[in-house]
């Protein structure tokens, strides 16, 4: 049985952690419509590593985004960990977010002016049911580094502390936009390396973004987009260890 | 122990990283702040102190003038209920103080009880005693005037009088309430004390020197809170009237003209006239002087306080704008928009409260040190310096709310940034041809040293906007500053070249043109001109002023009237000539027909027509011709003082000569005039500078702000410049040739705008102050200067960001977006 029926067996009689019924987002760009979602239905179970994979202007970035609440649909339905995102205020969207998502970035978006233990707390102060920045970073490998500020730090560091503060706030859904994008292909594995033990290890759902095909082999599903639809799906019965990525 | 939270400990660490830039705006606070405690705290004192003085010493409420009543009229008024009123005697007098060069003075003398303290205008003795019981040849000196001629308690003084000299005793030197700034009158604000001083004499030596034994010529009264006003001068009134007063005025509308009122003795009808204490010269001038501080005290600190809040705008503007992916970021973890809010107002917060309450505080310590010499300059009796808490509180809340309302627009736009928008790298901005290129087609074709620039200023219009508002505002401010060192200058040369005599004379009441021609006959003088002077209320239509209307020989050369444009006018033979100031209190035009009421003596009311205009600064005056003024006052041949010029140095025994005519009261020579002006403005020249270096400091720190955020906003862009192969002196170039560009806007800008608010604060003062001509003068130098010193400050305050980018690491800047 593979790795994806297992995990839709697991959570048969439940409701997927993200559900997305034909959702589109349409930007207007002067007198120019730019579709950038277009009709997306698409299931998310706990314990998945799903990758977004596509060229550019194919929609991940919005997907994702849609799926945070950082941006809203033209139509359709998001619901994560059953609550409709798209019904919700600002106000609660910035409560879903704390409470719900972690989010780590291409160009980590660090604090420049905080050092990486206060990073991570500067995401932990937000909610009760925090983490340690101090375990976060021992187990991202940064135990020695926390006091460094960014600049003073690799890509490489920089992003495994954004993945730390992404776990700072106990996410049920982690949401990876290009994570490896600016990193050294070394570096990129240890990130994904990362993600996957956390995903095995807690049960968090992973989604992350690429146009990197290769890193689709990691995941559990591939999902492919091109001009805002989903093109493909596929499953991998047996997703490739991180260490053995090659791209 | 307490912890910061990382949010605010993000805050500290992003203002320490930009701290010279919200030092500046701090700066730009603490700078309007401390010049708003300093003077408003001062005025307090000053008006505290004041108030106090008048409590202590019993100070007046209402003076009656008259010629003369028994003493059983003050008795009188001392008997109605709720008022407490003293007779005394108020007279003129010369003063022999046997100098060397045996000049006389004049010298205003004032009864006081001899027994007892008085109950109403009492003194505070500096040095020596009151009066020994007796009425005894004594007197008490008010200390400017001891102090200007060396005199102390023990020296002798002798005084004349209709021919008749004495000597008094000098038992101490004191000041008075009444007496807080000494004038004649309002038209002669500045009584120097080299020929003018006040003096107090026991009431019975009084009633024998001024040969006015059981009689009074002032009643000076207090009232309790309970009397009412017009009940009160109603009784008055009877009082007077059965003591065969016939006429009765009251200045209660009359602000200013109050001293040209100063009842004489007339011929026939006897007049009395009562002043309340708000037009009382003294308390009135005080008053004028106060208000002008209080004035002083809120619009320059407006000043620094809107150009604060400009600067926080700018400034939070552009840590916004830069830090749009952090705000992002932040929405995406799940900040709340009002914690977004409140981050980015909570730079405004810190930094206007660090500026105000350092501003505040020092503030608070130089208002000390500024009332002392406000003190020291007015000789208010009594000193009541209280801490102002509400003034510095005052200060800090203000200091605190302006770079939060400048700093609330950009935190603002935090609340509108969508999280996943904000997180996008904005747009590179969009290079176009700017409007000038497309009117000038030419500038295409300059070179890049030159089109960027252009392109760069019109690139963010806010941006270049702020930095030639920053230019325009200290060149605006300094340009005020100067036009106050133009204004003393202008009044200087006006006083130098107006007064072309070499002593001016002032007769004893009204006098003879054949005195003038007596002291004209004299070996070393060279010529000698009559003055005829006398108050008069003009009115025209609804308006009317009191003032005096001088007489001149037509075509005199001695006493030199101008007008606007500098060029000499003349003494016209018919018809008046009005100052600038009086022309507008009485909204007059040259052919209008002025009536002209006497306010001494019994002369009808006549009419004149306006013929000209003079541009006199100081002092209200109206000017005819001497036969006219003769004609006028029906005093043919009169003359109140005459104007004389000497063959170069005239020795002693001249000026003795000329001294000793019985009809001559007291001399002025024009050097001392001068000399006094130039005393009385020390602590102006101080202010000044105070004021101009303050303006400096404001036009570096917003420069400053300006180009650093200028600067910065494009740091990568000009990492891409010095990576492709530009050197940091073309560079520099580049960035001088903009910010001069935006400067020259600002400063063509802040001339006009600096004429314009030195002639609003000017006319704010003259309105206060009838009779004055106070608009703003300012030299064609002063607008050179003020340009210079805007470019100036641009060349300077732009050193720093030069020698930032210049210095900054190129593979760190052009790294992208690590952050």
């Amino acid at each position: 049985m593979s790795v994806s029926e297992q995990t839709v067996r697991n959570n048969q009689g439940r409701n997927p952690t993200i559900h997305m019924e034909h959702v589109s987002k349409v930007y207007q760009m002067g007198k120019v419509e730019v579709r950038a979602l277009d009709d997306v239905s698409l299931d998310v179970w706990a314990g998945e590593f799903i990758v977004f994979l596509g060229p550019s202007g194919s929609g991940k970035t919005t997907l994702l985004n849609v799926i945070g609440g950082l941006d809203s649909p033209t139509s359709g339905i998001v619901n994560v960990n059953d609550v409709d995102v798209t019904s919700l205020s600002q106000g609660k969207l910035t409560w879903f977010r704390r409470n719900h998502i972690g989010f780590i970035f291409q160009f980590f978006n660090l604090i420049p002016t905080l050092t990486a233990e206060e990073n991570v707390e500067f995401a932990a102060e937000l909610v009760h049911d925090r983490r340690s920045a101090v375990e976060l970073l021992k187990a991202v490998g940064l135990g020695e580094r926390r006091k460094h500020f960014p600049a003073e730090l690799s890509g490489g560091e920089n992003q495994r502390v954004a993945v730390a503060r992404a776990l700072a706030t106990n996410p049920s859904v982690l949401l990876c936009d290009e994570p490896t994008g600016s990193l050294d292909f070394e570096t990129g594995k240890g990130i994904y390396k990362l993600l996957r033990d956390l995903n095995e290890e807690r049960g968090t759902v992973i989604c992350v973004v690429t146009h990197n095909a290769p890193v689709g082999e990691i995941a559990d599903r591939v999902v492919r987009l091109h001009d805002g639809y989903i093109a493909d799906i596929t499953v991998n019965d047996k997703p490739l260890d991180p260490n053995k990525l090659r791209w | 122990m307490v912890t910061m939270s990382n949010l605010n400990r993000k805050l500290l660490r992003d203002l320490l990283a930009a701290k010279a830039q919200f030092a500046a705006v701090a700066a730009i606070i603490a700078i309007g702040i401390v010049s708003f405690v300093a003077v408003y705290e001062s005025y307090q004192n000053l008006y505290l102190s004041a108030e106090h003085s008048y409590e202590v010493l019993s100070m007046g409420d209402y003076w009656i003038s008259v010629d003369e009543l028994p003493a059983r009229a003050a008795r009188d008024v001392d008997e109605i209920d709720g008022v407490t009123a003293v007779g005394r005697i108020v007279g003129e007098t010369r003063v022999d103080l046997d100098l060397e060069s045996g000049r006389r003075v004049e010298a205003h003398v004032v009864s006081l009880p001899s027994g007892h303290r008085a109950p109403v205008n009492d003194i505070e003795i500096l040095s020596g005693d009151y009066f020994s019981p007796g009425d005894k040849r004594e007197l008490l000196l008010d200390t400017r005037f001891a102090e200007h001629h060396g005199l102390e308690p023990g020296d002798w003084l002798t005084l004349e009088r209709a021919g008749v000299s004495a000597s008094f005793r000098i038992v101490g030197i004191a000041v008075s309430p009444e007496y807080i700034w000494i004038a004649k009158s309002m038209q002669e604000l500045f009584a120097t004390p080299e020929t003018y001083g006040v003096m107090f004499m026991p009431h019975g030596m009084a009633e024998s020197f001024f040969d006015m034994r059981g009689m009074v010529n002032e009643i000076s009264l207090r009232t309790d809170e309970s009397v009412d006003e017009s009940e009160l001068l109603d009784s008055i009134r009877n009082i007077l009237r059965s003591n065969g007063i016939k006429r009765i005025t009251i200045t209660t509308d009359d602000d200013i003209g109050i001293a040209t009122r100063k009842i004489d003795i007339v011929h026939g009808v006897r007049t009395a006239h009562i002043v309340p204490r708000e037009d009382q010269l003294s308390h009135a001038v005080l008053r004028m002087e106060l208000d002008a501080f209080e004035q002083m005290s809120v619009l320059f600190p407006m000043l620094f306080l809107l150009v604060a809040a400009l600067a926080t705008y700018v400034l939070l503007s552009r840590m916004v704008e830069s830090q749009r992916i952090q705000i992002g970021l932040m929405r995406a973890l799940g900040y709340g928009k009002l914690q977004v809010l409140s981050h980015y107002v909570g730079f405004a917060l810190v930094v206007g409260v660090i500026g105000s309450i350092a501003g505040a505080l020092v503030g608070h310590a130089l208002a000390r040190i500024l009332t002392d010499v406000f003190i020291g300059f007015f000789h208010i009796p009594h000193v009541e310096i209280q801490p102002q808490w509400s003034v510095v509180g005052l200060g800090v809340i203000m200091g605190t709310s302006v770079p939060v309302l400048g700093g609330i627009v950009p935190a603002w736009t935090t609340m509108r940034l969508h999280p996943a928008e904000s997180m996008r790298p904005p747009a590179p901005p969009i290079g176009r041809r700017t409007p000038l290129e497309v009117l000038l087609p030419f500038i295409p074709r300059l070179p890049t040293v030159f089109k960027l620039p252009l392109r760069n200023s019109f690139r963010n219009p806010r941006r270049t906007l702020f930095m030639a508002f920053g230019v325009m505002a200290a060149t605006a401010m300094v340009l005020v500053s100067l036009s106050f060192v133009n204004m003393m200058n202008h009044m200087f040369t006006q006083v130098e070249q107006g007064a072309n005599y070499d002593l001016r004379l002032f007769y004893t009441g009204v006098g003879s043109t054949s005195t003038t021609r007596f002291v004209g006959n004299h070996a070393q003088v060279e010529r000698s001109e009559s003055v005829l002077e006398q108050p008069y209320r003009l009115k025209l239509r609804d308006a009317s002023i009191d003032t005096a209307i001088m007489g001149l020989p037509a075509g005199t050369d001695m006493y030199r009237l101008f007008h606007e444009d500098g060029s000499r006018a003349e003494i016209p033979r018919e018809g008046i000539l009005l100052t600038t100031a009086i022309q507008n209190d009485l909204k007059a035009e040259i052919g209008d027909v002025i009536r002209l009421e006497p306010l001494v003596g019994t002369v009808a009311e006549k009419e004149i027509t306006v013929v000209g205009i003079v541009d006199e600064f100081m002092g209200g005056k109206t000017y005819v011709s001497l036969e006219k003024a003769q004609d006028l006052f029906d005093l043919p041949g009169a003359a109140t003082g005459a104007l004389v010029r000497f063959y170069g140095e005239p020795d002693a025994r001249t000026m003795e000569r000329i001294y000793n005519i019985p009809e001559v009261a007291s001399a002025e020579t024009a050097a001392a005039l001068i000399d006094f002006y130039e005393d009385q403005m020390d602590f102006f020249w101080a202010f000044v500078s105070v004021m101009l270096i303050m303006s400096f400091g404001l036009g570096i720190a917003i420069v400053f702000n300006g180009v650093t955020v200028n600067v910065l906003e494009r740091r990568r862009e000009i990492a891409i410049m010095r990576a492709v192969g530009m050197g940091d002196r073309q560079l520099a170039k580049m960035i001088t040739i903009e910010n001069l560009g935006v400067g020259t806007i600002g400063i063509l800008v802040g001339l006009p705008l600096g004429y314009e608010i030195a002639n609003a604060f000017m006319q704010q003062v003259a309105a206060d102050a009838e009779g004055f001509a106070f608009t703003a003068i300012i030299y064609p130098s002063s607008y050179v200067i003020a340009a210079v010193s805007g470019g100036l400050m641009l060349l300077l305050a732009q050193i720093p960001p030069i020698r930032r980018v210049t210095r900054m690491s190129l593979p760190t800047v052009t790294k992208g977006w690590t952050s």
